[in-house]
Parts: C-alpha cells; structure tokens; sequence
C-alpha cells in the first residue's frame, strides 16, 4: 500500500460518517432555512426566516438570552475551577480523596444535574425545607425563584455543577505538572502571592482553560435538555425556541426554526476558529 | 513564626474548600435518593413517608424494562460500531503525520462540540425519506455523530504515547498481521481502549435531544421516559430512573477514576 494514502485509507470511514450525517446535516438544515422545502412544494430560495427570525424581538431576547446563559456558567465554572484547582494543587493528606470528588460529576449526564437542582432548588424544595427547619422560610413562596424563573439561576447551577469539574480537572494537571517548579522558583526569588498567580500559574492554566471553556461556551450555548427542565416560561433558550418552531404542526414555521439553529451553529463555529487562530498565534509566540 | 501562621492559614482555607467541593458534590444526590424511596413527601418536612413504590414500579413495568433495554442496546451498538471506526481513525491521527492532518482533526472534533440541533432537525427529511425516521437504527446513525469524535479524540492520545516498535518485533518473529493485531497491539492499549468505551457509551446513553428529533415516541430510551415521568410530577418514579440512569457513570467513576484525568469528555 502506498505509504502516503496509508492514513487517509484509515480515516475514511470516519470521514464518511462526518461528512455525511454532521456536514450533510448541517447543508440540509441550510438548505430548508432558505425556505427549500419540497415537502410542502415550496422550492423558492430566500432569506425570509433570516428577515422574520431577525426581526422578532421574541427571538433577540432568546438570544441575549441564551448568551447570558454560556457566558455567565462559563465565566463563573472558571473562577471556580481555578479557585479549587488551586487549592487541590500541592500534596497533601487525603489528596486522592479529593480529586475523586472533584472529578466525579465528570461523567454524570447532564440531565441528572438538571434533576438534582430542581428536586434541591424549587420553592417547595430540599434547601428551601432546610431554611424553613432553621426558620428563614416560613412557607414556599418566601424562598426565592431560582427554578422556572426568568432569572435562568437554576440552569446556571446545573451547568456549573458539570462545567467546574471539567475546567478545573485539566486546569489541575497542568498546575501539578509545570506550575509548581515555576512557582517555587519565582518564590524563592521574592515573588508574592499574588504575583506568583498573576504572572506565574494564571499563564501556565491558561491553554487548559481556554480549550475547555470553549466547549463548556458551545454547549451552554446550544443546551436545550438543562433549560428545558429548569428554566422559566420567558423568555426561552435558542435551543428551545427552535425547537418548538420545529414542533410546530404547520410546516411554514421549519425554515425558521432551520435559521435558528443555522444562527446557533455559526456563532459557535466562529468562536472556535477565533480560539484556533488564538491558539496558533501563542504557540508561534513562545 | 510569620511563615507558620501563613502555612496554618493555607491549610485552613484548603480545609473550608474540600468541605465545600464535597457538599457541593454529594448533596445533591440527597434529594434524588430520598425522594426515590418516597410515597408522599410534604412540605415543610424532610423526611417523606416512606415507600417501595417506585422501586417496585421500575422493577415491574414492562414499559420501564422496555426502554431499559432499547437504551442498553442503542449505546452498546453505538459503542461497537464507533470503536470500529474510531480505532484506525484514531491510530492514524495518533502516529502518522500527512498533510491536511490539522483540518481532519478539527473536522473530526467539531462534532462534539457544536450543538447538533442543526444537524439532527437538517438530517431529518433524509431520514424520512431513507425510512430511517422513527427507527432504532436511525438513531443509532444520530447517536454516531457526537459518540465518534470523543472515541476518535480518546484513542488518538492512546496512540500518541503508543510505540510501535513492539509490532514490528512480533512481527520479525514471525506473527502475521492479524496475529500482532490481536496479541500485540490490542491488549497493549486495552486499558485505553475500555476507557474510551465507557465514555462513548455513556455520551451516546446520556442523549435526549437527537433521540427525541430522529427517534420520536418509537424509541423511548431511559432519558426520554425520565423526562415523562419528571413533566408528569412522578418526582418518586423519577428519582429511582435518575439512579438507574446514573449507573454506567458510577461504573467508570469507581472502575477507572484513574485515567479519568486524560479524558477528553465533558
């Protein structure tokens, strides 16, 4: 076999499958969002869906929305992941222990997050019960809206519960591997607290949070099961939004249900070039 | 004396932490098991009666043990067919170097990280058309788009730190392909391979979205029955399905917590 088409030989049938159900998927989706619907005899090509999508304040705020959502689990999951990676760097007694903790919600699906902060979250429930036994909450109603509010609370808890373990697990490894002799040294060379996080480990955890957190950005941005169980009635997630068009016994609303999802895709794809292009850039700098 | 009351500080923060990521992580289970083991449960009151009601309907009802099965049947095949097509994906990815190899690698990842809300409600038409809507196998094809990068993405750092130079041994001894294939290499990377596994079953296993678009109410896997009973207040039956749900997580979490730092699942 020829040495040079040797790999892509072993690639293919995984290209097969990418091109075509992820990338077929994709064009088909592009293609109904351009109103191209056979099904229902329609076989005009137009930007319609982008033009009514775009100018439905409905679908702006879901947006906004759905943006308050990604960015505010991810931002807050990395303070978080940094804080504990942080803590959890150096030996110490009981370290296994605590690593198994910390990385147990890892593979736990999502949905059961979701179920453990609304069973934990409602107004009639577990926190609430324990506010009421220390006499903080005197009847359902005074505890505060935090699932099925507009506030998006519970959807953010749920999210971060999953995000941290993930952000801080590969944030630790990197902190054990290079952080702690770079750190000793600027010590040892007058080095404070805060300088030796400011400029010693913030850019060593760097590459893991940026590579992490634009995963944990993509699915906050795109989840539909999480805000489906937790969140309020309006305004929705894109996701759900899209969803419910899709749903929709008259077909007339799929095309811009289609551009929804097509909106979705193209802001998560271009974060991730950006986050490539970044990435390459560091990597010719240092 | 100054260096000793900042160490004793350290470690007092280092304490309040720990305890904090512990009830930050456990608790939550709390409310699931108990509400699993109720028959009512008022408030204000923390403890509910007591009751085997759920335990008993999830272990009896056919429609439970149903989609039981089809969810234990859809991941396992997904699982199967993935690792046949991740592995040399994976092998030449991990150790061969060619020109477009970036490209692929970003092809191959972007699967599991863009929402693929797009691709199932885009597929769709295709599916009905092929006759693959509303069926088992139709979604198992869904299930394949995020399942392979993540086995593709888990294989390839197995093979990064994989030398070779022990097939070519065998190989010089004599061994056929087949023969170093499966003596050699296979259970050389054994270990990294069941870890893969675990991990593409559970993301297939944990799917609500795609199995709902592709599948419809004909393949009602265990996330879809949850959501039911959970729309339907059955807080109780909805609780013992979390936990059966949860399971193939707790396997790999106290099987191969080890490897577990390598993954690249989130």
């Amino acid at each position: 076999m020829d040495e040079k088409s040797r790999p892509w030989l072993m690639l293919l049938p995984a290209l097969l499958i990418i091109v075509f159900l992820f990338l077929g998927g994709l064009v088909f989706c592009l293609v109904q969002s351009f109103n191209y619907q056979p099904i229902i005899g329609s076989y005009t090509v137009n930007l319609d869906a982008y033009a009514s999508i775009f100018t439905d304040k409905a679908f702006l705020l879901s947006l906004v929305y759905s943006l308050y959502i990604a960015f505010g689990s991810t931002l807050l999951s990395i303070i978080l992941a940094v804080v504990t990676a942080m803590a959890l760097r150096k030996t110490f007694i009981g370290k296994g222990l605590a690593v198994f903790t910390f990385q147990f919600p890892i593979p736990i699906p999502h949905i059961v997050s979701g179920v453990a902060i609304l069973m934990l979250f409602t107004q009639s429930g577990f926190i609430s019960r324990i506010f009421n036994m220390m006499q903080l909450v005197d009847k359902p109603s005074d505890f505060p809206e935090l699932v099925y509010s507009n506030n998006g609370v519970g959807i953010l808890l749920a999210l971060i519960w999953k995000f941290m373990p993930f952000i801080g697990i590969s944030v630790l490894a990197l902190l054990q591997t290079t952080g702690l002799a770079y750190e000793d040294q600027a010590a040892s060379l007058g080095a404070n607290a805060w300088q030796r996080f400011r400029y010693i480990l913030l850019p060593i955890m760097k590459p893991a949070i940026l590579s992490t957190s634009i995963l944990t950005f993509a699915y906050a941005f795109g989840a539909y099961e999480l805000p489906f169980l937790l969140g309020g009635v309006y305004p929705k997630t894109l996701a759900i939004i899209a969803f419910e068009k899709y749903n929709n016994v008259d077909l007339s609303y799929r095309p811009q249900s289609m551009a929804m999802s097509i909106v979705i895709t193209i802001i998560v794809v271009s974060l991730i070039l950006l986050y490539r292009k970044m990435a390459v850039k560091n990597e010719v700098s240092s | 004396m100054r260096n000793q009351n900042i160490n004793k500080q350290r470690h007092l923060s280092r304490k309040t932490i720990l305890i904090l990521l512990f009830i930050w992580t456990f608790v939550p289970f709390i409310p699931i098991l108990i509400w699993s083991f109720s028959l009512r449960w008022n408030y204000p009151s923390l403890i509910p009666e007591f009751s085997l009601r759920a335990w008993k309907y999830i272990f009896t009802q056919k429609e439970i043990i149903t989609s039981l099965t089809k969810s234990i049947l859809i991941s396992s095949i997904v699982t199967v067919l993935s690792l046949l097509i991740g592995l040399p994906a994976a092998r030449a990815l991990g150790m061969y170097h060619f020109k477009g190899k970036k490209l692929v690698s970003l092809l191959v990842s972007l699967p599991a990280i863009v929402p693929l809300l797009a691709v199932a409600m885009g597929i769709q038409v295709v599916f009905i058309k092929l006759g693959l809507s509303n069926s088992i196998t139709g979604v198992i094809l869904i299930h394949l788009v995020p399942v392979m990068p993540y086995m593709i993405m888990n294989l390839q750092s197995v093979f990064e730190g994989y030398n070779p130079e022990i097939e070519q041994q065998a190989r010089v001894l004599g061994a056929n392909a087949l023969i170093t294939f499966c003596k050699v290499t296979i259970p050389t990377i054994l270990p990294g391979i069941i870890v893969a596994c675990l991990f593409s079953f559970v993301v297939s296993w944990s799917q609500y979205l795609l199995t709902l678009i592709i599948g419809g109410a004909t393949t009602k896997t265990l996330p879809l029955l949850l959501f039911a009973f959970l729309n339907s207040g059955d807080y109780a039956i909805g609780g013992a399905v979390c936990i059966v749900f949860v399971l193939p997580a707790l396997i790999i979490l106290f099987g191969s917590s080890k490897y577990l730092a390598g993954s690249k699942t989130m």
